[in-house]
């Protein structure tokens, strides 16, 4: 049996780098404070991917918080959606009753019947195959919704909603820009 | 007569709260409470409103509804007859909707295909067992309820089942659709003709239609046979003299006036106006019709060169008012809207609004509830078995100088 | 004030590697660990020995292959390792052959063994093992995790490009390799664990003035480490406020030294490191050695992962109990005293520490100390004692599995219940096949068998011990499937080791010579220390603290 000071410096060495090792995952398991657990990419995937899983409250929350996290949310709507609209021009003023880009067109009609209520008309272009089934709204600040679709009718999506909801509200603002996946 | 509309499925029975045209841009949904909430059948029921595959348009003249309902409905096709039923109902006036009180209360299930025949559904006694509380409140309110089914599901229904759900109410088994509008009045949805007879076949006989009991029907019958003693004809004829199709352009009708020598009413005693309902700028008259919009009221003055009318297409009614000094006997009208001598009742898709007294004024209304596309006639009748009054109405007229 | 009383329950802060990796580790999917606990820590030694240069050549593969499989989505990468289930072997493989059915690629360079799949594209020609899979996908969700999705996924777009090249794939993994490299060198906590590596040799230095090795570590040793290191309000001491952190360190320090110092004594010392004069450790090398460190340490992992975790073994309270004895191998019988402290001590602690953030008044924090710990060492024995009468119950309803299902994991299974198993009825032939002895051990095993035996009677006490079990693969219609099978056939090894930890350390425990006599009057002279120490750490620290700061 030999003492440490009769190792080269290069067993220390070793020594210290298997200490080192060991010390780098020794704590996995260790719980962590759980609001202050960081979004997975699961998380992020599924709710992208996932249109009846509803939007965590976490990640809403972090997004606002996280520029990275922002970032990548960003890149990942826009790779598996299959229409963006970007953010309106900014000549544009006032509350916006339609988002149009190409074939692609998202319309508010106000409803004759209940006047706090307005319907939201997703006009998709002739060569669609797959219909969309989740609708995202983005802002630059990170705050985002979520809304699954129901089955279009002859190439149409019709939601019906209150004038006030976020929804609605996003819609009309120049600053969000619109995902369908 | 306001009649309340239920839609039985297997969690219980559905009221249709609201009944109103939309905007024709969108499409037609069933929402819940008067919520944003679209109920998922929503494309079924815009498939069934909607030409040419759906069968509502076709009788009522607009494409979109919004259809508000207390319960879901969550999946099948046994809402069509009640939902079609309550669609002919309000363009009668007769649906009772949100906090009216119903004369009537109809149950229905049934699947409806385009030739108008009732399919018969399944689940018939769960849905008539769900409906246990709905039948006895209204026995307790005293309010008639009508069960309508196809009449293959009816035949199927046993006595002691009948028992079980307490239903001393009337039990109706239809082939078709126009078995039960006859039954209950409404404008036929094949002919265009309103039926006023009502069924008097007792229950215990045998057949796929039974009986009403109900005693208003009883006194309704009594009141026709009474006001079929007419007497005089009051004729207003109205033609437009210009091409067939003029949707958007002015058209000066012709006006036959009234012959002198037919009426002999003073002034004091009666008065008589015509009015034009018309659909305001952007809409049309099933918004109208449905109470979504009012209508832009126009009078017409009679004389020669004023009794005109203008663009046919925006015109959505016309309403006649008898206004009475005093309270005459009773006065009954008719109208005929014809097109070289063929009635257009049914291609107009016309609905007759019978009278309404408001004081010593009466009146009546014809509604065009599809854009109008063709020049017609209409020609306006009134009866009354008194004397007094036939001698009155005709000397108005003369007084105004016709 | 509150940030300068913070250090006294962050103890153990963690570093954003450690954050990262237990992110990865927790990450669930459809209610279930996305990565077994074992592929969790085989992702942490590739990190932390940086040896991630090959894995990551493969994952590039891999990469391809999933793009590959697809091509019709553009989110196929994404598709392949986050929405094809939990990373295990057989969910990959049904993942790969469901898409490869869809897309009609039988055909596009693909071909499928029951292991692997292989890909042949012009001067591509590899395969992929489904059981090296899960490591690829964890190492993909800490890249995505530390670099960004964005970031990775700009790197992952060149697979996308044509003509695919060996060349290319090789690119993509330098430069995640790269990425990685950059990001772990600011991650890591290598300055951190550097400080604390030399406290504590400095410790033994001063402790043993003439020299010492991994003997050296003993409960006093640690005892008096903790006592100093922990009051001494530096961040630098940060990692020993806790005594069980003091206990994790000086393990790993005492295997660490064992190891260096067996491979010294093998005279193997000239093939540690590439570069012997430049003190370079090669990462791979490093890897290595860790691997050998930790394959005792993986035991109560094994049972959480494939195809043991199929069975409920351990129920949570169980193994969170046995965890840090398990983990701690045979060095928990060499520091007894110290494991029975930490296990003891530490519940009171995070009480504590609990107290403080709710902002408890001192009184209250000062009862709580005086309250002593919930259970004593001889309470914590009672406990150890119940896990292996379990343990036992349970390697005898695994015996009763395996011989159902004539695995021949029954046999050693059975000779590890019963060392004195009389076999000798299976010598009815001079010379038996290999077999006709299975088949005879099983016959005789079987309940009605003729003749009682001494396994016939070992068969029934199996039967009596599986009834009396209602977990989670216990249940007769559970136990004639395969993976069931193969997981009590794995099981039963580990809790033969599990056993064999427990007996070792209760033995050893019990010849302890304590400094106070027995284990009841060590308790008592224990729970004076500390509470000492936890009066100067959470009452006497945060007075002085809040005095500093006052006006």
């Amino acid at each position: 049996m030999s003492h440490w000071h009769e190792w080269s410096p290069h067993e220390q060495k070793l020594a210290e780098a298997i200490y080192s090792a060991l010390d780098g995952f020794t704590n996995l398991g260790a719980a962590q404070d759980p609001t202050q657990r960081r979004i997975d990419f699961t998380t992020l995937f599924r709710c992208v991917t996932h249109p009846e899983e509803p939007f965590p409250a976490a990640l809403q929350k972090q997004l606002t918080q996280d520029p990275k996290l922002r970032e990548d949310f960003h890149h990942l709507l826009k790779k598996c959606s299959s229409y963006h609209i970007p953010r309106a021009a900014a000549a544009s003023s006032g509350d916006l009753t339609e988002r149009t880009v190409d074939q692609f067109r998202i319309r508010l009609r106000p409803s004759r019947v209940e006047s706090d209520q307005l319907y939201i008309l997703i006009e998709l272009p002739d060569e669609t195959t797959d219909s969309p089934s989740t609708l995202f709204l983005y802002d630059t600040q990170g705050g985002c919704l979520k809304q699954a679709l129901p089955a279009p009718q002859e190439r149409e999506i019709q939601l019906l909603m209150n004038v006030d909801n976020p929804l609605v509200l996003g819609l009309k603002d120049h600053n969000t820009e619109i995902f369908l996946r | 007569m306001k009649i309340r509309v239920y839609i039985a499925t297997t969690e219980g029975p559905v009221k249709i709260q609201r009944l109103a045209a939309e905007d024709p841009e969108v499409r037609s949904v069933i929402c819940l409470n008067g919520t944003s909430e679209a109920l998922p059948i929503s494309p079924a029921y815009d498939a069934f409103v909607r030409k040419p595959t759906g069968i509502v348009e076709r009788f009522v003249g607009h494409p979109v509804f919004r259809m508000d309902v207390s319960e879901r409905i969550t999946e099948g096709q046994s809402w069509q007859l009640g939902v079609l039923i309550a669609h002919l109902l309000k363009f009668e006036g007769k649906l009772a909707e949100k906090e009216e009180k119903p004369d009537q209360v109809i149950w229905l299930t049934g699947e409806v295909n385009q030739a108008l025949e009732v399919k018969p559904v399944e689940h018939i006694d769960q849905k008539l067992l769900q409906s246990a509380k709905l039948f006895s409140a209204c026995k307790q309110q005293n309010i008639p309820v009508m069960v309508v089914m196809a009449a293959a599901n009816h035949s199927q229904l046993t006595q002691s089942g009948k028992n079980s759900f307490h239903l001393d109410q009337q039990i109706m088994g239809i082939d078709t659709v126009t078995q039960l509008t006859d039954a209950i009045s409404l404008m036929h949805p094949t002919t265009g003709k309103t039926v006023t007879q009502v069924m008097a076949t007792p229950s215990s006989k045998k057949g796929t239609s039974s009986t009403t009991t109900n005693p208003k029907f009883r006194k309704a019958i009594f009141a026709t046979f009474i006001l079929s003693v007419s007497i005089l004809a009051l004729s207003l004829i109205v033609t437009p003299n210009v091409s067939s199709i003029l949707p958007h352009g002015e058209t000066i009708s012709t006006i036959t006036p009234f012959k002198p020598n037919e009426v002999n009413v003073t002034n004091e005693l009666m008065e008589v106006r015509l009015i034009e309902l018309r659909s305001p700028a952007h809409s049309n008259c099933a918004a109208v019709r449905f109470g979504n919009v009012k209508p832009t009221l126009n009078e017409l003055i009679s004389g020669p060169d004023l009794f005109h009318s203008h663009e046919i297409s925006t015109l959505c009614g016309i309403r006649l008012i008898v206004k009475q000094s005093k309270m005459p006997a009773d006065i009954n009208a008719s109208v005929e809207v014809t097109h070289a001598g063929t009635n257009l009742r049914r291609t107009l898709q016309t609905s007759f609004i019978k009278k309404r007294r408001q004081g010593n004024e009466l009146q009546w209304q014809i509604n065009f509830d599809r854009t109008i596309r063709r020049s017609f006639t209409y020609s306006w009748n009134l009866e009354t078995d008194s004397e007094l009054t036939k001698d009155k109405l005709n000397r108005r007229i003369l007084h105004s100088g016709y | 004030m509150e940030d300068n009383i913070y250090w006294l329950f962050e103890a153990q802060k963690s570093s954003e590697f450690t954050n990262l990796l237990q992110l990865v580790s927790e990450t669930e999917i459809d209610g279930e660990l996305k990565f077994t606990p074992s592929i969790s820590r085989e992702l942490g030694r590739l990190l932390v020995c940086r040896a991630y240069a090959p894995t990551l050549l493969e994952l590039s593969h891999l990469v391809v292959m999933a793009q590959q499989c697809s091509p019709t989505q553009p989110d196929a990468l994404e598709r392949f390792f986050w929405d094809s289930g939990p990373a295990r072997p057989n969910v990959f493989r049904a993942y790969i052959e469901k898409q490869l059915k869809l897309e009609a690629l039988h055909s596009g360079g693909f071909s499928l063994s029951n292991d692997a799949v292989c890909i042949k594209h012009q001067d591509i020609d590899f395969c992929i093992t489904y059981s090296r899979m899960p490591l690829l996908s964890a190492l993909m969700e800490f890249l995505v995790t530390s670099l960004g999705y964005r970031i990775l996924d700009d790197v992952l777009q060149l697979l996308s490009s044509q003509p695919l090249s060996k060349k290319l794939i090789s690119d993509t993994a330098n430069q995640l390799s790269r990425l990685l490299y950059d990001f772990l060198k600011s991650h890591l906590p290598t300055v951190q664990t550097q400080k604390n590596f030399n406290h504590l040799i400095g410790f033994l230095k001063s402790t043993y003035p003439r020299g010492f090795d991994q003997n050296s570590i003993n409960d006093d040793l640690l005892l008096n480490f903790w006592k100093e290191s922990s009051d001494q309000v530096s961040e630098n001491n940060g990692d020993f406020k806790t005594f069980s952190s003091v206990y994790q360190r000086f393990v790993q320090l005492y295997r660490s030294l064992e190891h260096v110092g067996a491979l010294r004594n093998l005279t193997f010392a000239t093939s540690i490191g590439n570069d012997r004069d430049a003190g370079e450790i090669d990462p791979g090398d490093l890897l290595e050695h860790v691997e050998q460190i930790e394959s005792s340490g993986d035991l109560l992992d094994t049972l959480q992962s494939p195809p043991a975790e199929s069975i409920k073994f351990l129920n949570n309270r169980e193994h969170s109990r046995l965890d840090r004895l398990i983990k701690s191998g045979h060095i928990a019988s060499k520091l007894p005293l110290s494991l029975l402290r930490s296990e003891v001590f530490e519940p009171q602690r995070t009480r504590l520490t609990q107290a403080l953030r709710d902002k408890v008044d001192k009184k209250r924090i000062t009862m709580l100390i005086e309250e002593g710990p919930e259970e004593d060492y001889n309470s914590r024995f009672v406990l150890f004692e119940k896990d292996k009468s379990h343990i036992e119950q349970v390697r005898y309803a695994s015996l009763y599995v395996l011989l159902q299902a004539e695995h021949h994991s029954a046999i050693e299974l059975a000779l590890a219940l019963n060392p004195d198993l009389d076999l000798h009825h299976l010598n009815t032939d001079n010379n038996p096949a290999p077999d006709a002895l299975l088949s005879s051990f099983f016959k005789m095993a079987t309940k009605d068998s003729k003749v009682e035996t001494d396994l016939s009677k070992l068969a029934d006490t199996a039967y009596r011990a599986f009834k009396k079990i209602a977990r989670k693969g216990f249940h007769d219609d559970e136990i004639s499937q395969t993976d069931i099978i193969d997981g009590f056939a794995v099981g039963s090894d580990v809790l033969n080791n599990l056993k064999s930890q427990i007996d070792t350390f209760l033995q050893t425990a019990s010849q302890k010579s304590l400094p106070n006599g027995d284990w009841t009057s060590q308790f008592s002279g224990d729970r004076q220390i500390f509470a000492k120490q936890f009066h100067k750490l959470y009452v006497e620290a945060e007075r002085s603290q809040t005095s500093e700061n006052s006006p």
